[in-house]
């Protein structure tokens, strides 16, 4: 078939030679998260029992490492939610002057002081997350460096706490509340490492939960995260919240590790080294943040002799970094996520048509009556009527600018009506927003396609694979066309190293496939199909079209909207024809070229 | 009535100004190329610092404000070429305030290696020797900070509507790829919108210095002052950005005077809120009328 775009053999990065080489058991151990976090306290603890906890080497281990967990917490703000924070120093600095104050003058021990910084930074997390329903990159990165500000001039203001210019010191640990402190130079090491491993730990299981996979799918495609019914602020205001946990967390050990702290320490300097300790080492990456971290860490170190230099040189290395290679080190941002796709292969073949879960004289499953839709003054809906069966297939055509893709729009709930009603299977769905549309169960693809570029393909049929209250025959048959669409387009679910391929390395025709079998594959009532054939081979097309077959013989309504005329004769039950906004005419695709307005206004031939 | 004229209505409009000037400048930059540089309060810094660096080293004043002009021309050229011209109108965010605030580092630190970082005076500004005008003392410097804020504001509003070069930036900042099919250069455009902020940057820079020590560290309030007038204004509109920074002016003064100086940021930041809340787009910006 058409393998056109197949990856085998040479098309191959070095990378994934590698990983197809290795043993897939092996694979699955070297991948998980809890085997790099003991690798990592391992390490620290080797290096560090080698080098004494005291000396000069082993101070600069631990101080990567409480620098590592502020990071990690960054990762999952601005690497993962895409949102930009100039704020992670406040977090840091709230975490490290609660730490120092509780521990100094009212003997709370260590763990006890590092839960509370977690929870504070939880809190001023949630805070500043909290406005990220209205504002944009910049906004939110403006917010947090105003943060960062407040806090600075707030650890000055409160003097008779914080101590003002002079800090606070004897930050020792302690096992219970207003016991001795311990002797043991190993507590603080211990406690850092371990912490150090337990945040990888939780930064890595963050990014494959069902909650990581949102937030990634939200910062690079939110629109096309909405069709899929993903919510994009909470994803926002959890990564703000748990980042700053992290900082927080961080900020506390920082403490314990320095056992003095002033104000020097946290100006929004630090909150900028933060970020470009993520972003050097790639961001939204796995192990970027712990890179970015030692090197930024240890360069500077080597620089020391050099006045102004070492400051200068972290400046510069984002300017380079943003022009040459803008993602960082690793640049991989992609997580595991087999589940889905183990599903859906598992999935039988089954025969269609389906014996239908509905009559098929029941009425519409879509119903809309006298849709209106203007922007400012100009009626892009004009009152349109139109309804849609289960297990019909609908093809909207019209000249460009005739309305079909804002109909979509307007059913999806990307606009709300200015008129008219909309049903879906009785229930008004008119004005909800998209993510609500979705969940009852509204897939749509859209006319360039609104895939996330830094998931893999076994990611987006995850994330599809959420929803399955629907009849199981017709979640079987739509699994199944969701594999034919994959392999269609070249995208092989069988072969364990392609599917964890980032989008953004996929064919524009590639694209296409995944979108549209992410789409079926959470079993929708109705699917909404903009211009699928744009740009596909002639038997790409042909393969398409007996998918959608197969769709709707499962019982699934189709809509679709589609320039090729050859496309939708063949495919679809019944046409309607849009011209400015009204339906001009409806009928079977067969005397859709006897109609003289149809010519005139569509195909222009007289 | 006339402890609020002196001590919060006159020096809240003259830092305002001040502010308001920074941000007029974000807004030239950000109109044309989509990018607001993060370098900006940075760059208000560099004339009277390089100002004072000429005369210590023994240049005549005219001619060290020449050098300074000069010096203050190639940085931005510079940094226009490394930081803002890859992403004019990309719309990537993150990739031009990551080095556009890469400058601000490195300028920053640049900045201080002369005096250490530490504050001096600057003799060759306005005066800011108070004057008596109907009991409220005011200094020529104070009346040279609004009157440029005015003046540059208004040759700018000009300079868009009525000059063919303001024609083409505004025609690269609505269409990129259009502006550039009719044989808008985008490197060129971008040059000179970040020759213009550069100006006006000189222009504040002068300012500044007239009336407080010349200070490195500043640069990054200033940065966030301005950027708060901005986006009170509304991202790119001039006039937003004037009203914005004599907004920001006052409330920064009169936080100052009425609660205490350490609260003063804590004020930028809840108008900084209050806005965002209110009217994210800005009281003179506009939501856009379609995303899908």
């Amino acid at each position: 078939m058409t393998n056109l775009h197949n990856l085998s053999g040479a098309a191959r990065s070095a990378g994934e030679r590698l990983r197809s080489a290795t043993p897939a058991p092996l694979r699955r151990v070297l991948s998980a998260p809890i085997v790099h976090s003991v690798l990592i306290v391992g390490v620290a603890m080797l290096l560090l029992s080698s080098w004494g906890p005291q000396s000069y080497n082993g101070y600069v281990l631990q101080l990567i490492c409480v620098y590592v967990v502020a990071a990690l917490g960054l990762n999952i703000t601005t690497g993962f939610a895409g949102a930009l924070s100039l704020g992670q120093g406040a977090a840091f600095a709230i975490g490290a002057y609660l730490t120092a104050v509780l521990v100094d003058s009212h003997g709370w021990p260590f763990w006890a002081v590092l839960l509370l910084s977690v929870v504070a930074g939880l809190i001023v997390g949630a805070v500043t997350g909290f406005p990220a329903g209205r504002l944009g990159v910049i906004g939110l990165a403006m917010m947090s460096l105003g943060l960062v500000l407040v806090v600075g001039d707030m650890l000055v203001q409160f003097r008779s706490v914080t101590g003002g210019m002079f800090g606070v010191s004897g930050i020792y640990p302690r096992w219970w509340f207003g016991a001795e402190t311990v002797d043991s130079l190993w507590v603080v090491p211990w406690v850092i490492a371990v912490i150090t491993g337990l945040s990888y730990w939780l930064h890595a299981r963050y990014r494959t939960s069902r909650l990581g996979q949102a937030t990634v799918a939200v910062r690079d495609e939110p629109i096309g995260a909405s069709s899929r019914g993903i919510s994009g602020y909470l994803t926002k205001v959890a990564a703000f919240a748990v980042g700053s946990g992290l900082a927080a967390l961080g900020g506390g050990l920082f403490s314990f590790l320095s056992g003095y702290i002033s104000p020097d320490a946290f100006t929004p300097n630090l909150s900028i080294l933060f970020l470009v300790m993520v972003v050097l080492g790639g961001s939204g990456s796995r192990w970027g943040p712990i890179v970015g971290t030692v090197l930024l860490v240890v360069i500077p170190l080597q620089l020391d002799d050099y006045p102004h230099v070492n400051t200068i040189v972290y400046g510069l290395v984002l300017i380079v970094l943003m022009r040459l290679r803008p993602r960082g080190i690793f640049s991989r941002s992609a997580a595991p996520a087999p589940q889905g796709l183990r599903e859906l292969l598992a999935t039988p073949p089954v025969e269609l048509p389906l014996a239908r879960t509905v009559p098929p004289s029941s009425e519409a499953l879509l119903e809309l009556t006298d849709v209106r839709r203007s922007f400012g003054g100009v009626d892009a809906l004009g009152g349109v009527s139109l309804t849609v069966a289960p297990g019909e297939i609908v093809g909207l055509i019209g000249p460009n600018g005739s309305g079909k893709t804002t109909l979509l729009n307007v059913v999806c709930g990307y606009y709300p009506p200015t008129g008219g009603r909309i049903m879906l299977a009785g229930e008004p769905i008119g004005g909800l927003r998209p993510t609500t549309v979705a969940g009852r169960g509204v897939a749509r693809t859209f006319q360039t396609p609104k895939t996330f570029v830094g998931m893999s393909i076994e990611e987006h049929l995850a994330l599809a694979a959420a929803r399955s209250d629907r009849d199981p025959a017709q979640l079987q048959a739509c699994r199944r066309a969701a594999l034919d669409l994959l392999e269609l387009g070249g995208l092989d679910p069988h072969d364990a190293v392609a599917v964890t391929r980032e989008s953004r390395t996929m064919s524009h025709g590639q694209l296409r496939f995944l979108e549209a079998a992410a789409a079926i594959s959470a079993a929708p009532r109705i699917l909404l199909l903009d211009e699928p054939a744009a740009g596909l081979s002639a038997t790409e097309i042909e393969g398409f079209e007996r998918v959608v077959s197969d769709v709707a013989a499962a019982g699934v309504a189709v809509v679709i909207v589609e320039h090729h005329l050859d496309m939708i004769s063949r495919l679809v039950d019944r046409v309607v024809v849009l011209d400015l906004g009204t339906v001009l005419w409806s009928g079977p695709a067969d005397q859709l070229h006897d109609v003289e307005s149809v010519r005139t206004a569509y195909m222009g031939i007289v | 009535m006339h402890e609020f004229l002196q001590s919060v209505l006159v020096p809240g409009l003259t830092d305002g100004a001040i502010y308001g000037l920074v941000a007029v400048a974000f807004a030239t930059l950000f109109s044309t190329t989509g990018v607001i540089n993060f370098a900006h309060g940075q760059f208000v810094m560099v004339l009277p610092m390089a100002v004072l660096v000429a005369v210590g080293a023994g240049l005549p004043v005219w001619l060290a404000f020449v050098v300074a002009l000069l010096v203050l021309a190639a940085i931005a050229l510079v940094v226009e070429w490394a930081a803002i011209r890859p992403f004019v109108q990309s719309g990537q965010s993150v990739s031009w305030l990551l080095s556009t605030l890469g400058v601000s580092v490195v300028l920053a630190e640049v900045l201080a290696i002369p005096y250490g970082g530490e504050s001096r005076n600057f003799k060759y500004g306005v005066s800011s020797h108070r004057l008596d005008m109907g009991g409220v003392g005011v200094s020529p410097a104070q009346i040279a900070s609004i009157a440029a804020l005015l003046v540059v504001g208004g040759l700018l509003t000009l300079f868009y509507r009525k000059t063919r070069l303001g024609l083409e930036l505004r025609a690269i900042a609505d269409d990129l790829d259009g502006a550039e099919a009719i044989g808008i250069s985008r490197a060129r455009a971008s040059r000179i919108a970040m020759l213009l902020a550069a100006l006006v940057a000189a222009v504040t820079g002068v300012l500044v210095a007239s009336t407080q020590p010349v200070t490195p560290s500043l640069g990054l309030s200033y940065t966030f002052y301005g950027f708060v007038a901005t986006a009170m204004g509304g991202m790119g509109n001039i006039g937003g950005a004037m009203l914005g920074g004599l907004v920001v002016g006052l409330a920064t003064q009169a936080a100052g005077v009425y609660v205490g100086s350490l609260v003063v940021n804590v004020a930028v930041f809840v108008l900084l809120l209050a806005v965002y809340l209110v009217r994210p787009h800005g009281f003179f910006g506009a939501a856009p009328v379609r995303d899908v």
